[in-house]
């Protein structure tokens, strides 16, 4: 079994604490399902307004960040995505769009770690001849060991 | 991590139990709350991990798309 666990600590945890299928919209064909019947109905046209309590509306491919959803919209757009999940997954069981096995949950002590089960977005029998390590910051970070980088290449041995 | 494997295992072990139906639109909307504490209790083992909470979202529906998925739940749990 390949399962990718990924760990999301407090990034998506307004909407999904609120509405477990919002974060389905990581399928990106779902969003363009999404934006399409959104743009056309009247809860988008008023998504900027004070009506609705929006915190951040970006651009529309990430537009629901942070919104209230009320309850004629999300049964909308609950509509929509149960059709199109059950169009999509019924007809076609190996898409290669994500697929998402689970969504946990895990409360401790005021800390909040949200896991999302999901498949692995390389495919294993693909052999990797080059492997990077890429990582956030440099700052006090030095290459100790180039035998190291014989396995996996780091970022530092390029910057010097 | 441990208590993150049990309170999975729990959650996928608890669902064997619920029959096989049709998917409904409040599958979707549904969040189930297990309270561990490190003592156990009716429905929950003894642990030696500190007391904690645990969600599983929307347990059926994603049931339905494991299987839809053809993953079966043994596999999911062992990884």
């Amino acid at each position: 079994m390949s399962t990718f666990i990924y760990i999301i600590f407090d990034l998506i945890s307004k909407l999904f604490s609120r509405y477990p299928f919002v974060t389905l919209h990581f399928e990106r064909c779902q969003i363009q399902v999404l934006v399409a019947a959104f743009s056309t109905s009247p809860p988008m046209m008023s998504l900027s307004s004070k009506l609705f309590n929006t915190r951040r509306v970006n651009s529309c491919r990430n537009f629901f960040l942070d919104t209230t959803w009320y309850a004629e919209w999300l049964e909308f757009s609950i509509h929509i995505l149960t059709v199109f999940c059950f169009q999509n997954l019924n007809q076609n069981p190996r898409t290669l769009l994500p697929k998402f096995f689970g969504l946990f949950c895990y409360q401790c002590n005021s800390k909040n770690v949200r896991l999302v089960t999901m498949n692995n977005l390389l495919p294993s029998w693909v052999k990797m001849h080059q492997k990077y390590d890429l990582k956030g910051s440099t700052y006090k970070r030095k290459v100790i060991h180039l035998v190291e980088f014989k396995i996996t290449y780091s970022d530092l041995p390029f910057k010097l | 991590m441990g208590s993150i494997q049990l309170g999975i295992q729990h959650a996928i072990g608890g669902l064997a139990s619920k029959p096989e139906r049709d998917l409904l639109m409040q599958d979707f909307m549904t969040v189930e709350t297990t309270n561990f504490p490190s003592d156990g209790s009716n429905h929950t083992p003894a642990h030696h991990y500190s007391e904690f909470k645990f969600k599983t979202y929307a347990p059926i529906a994603f049931r339905y798309f494991r299987d839809l998925f053809g993953i079966q739940p043994d596999d999911f749990l062992v990884r």
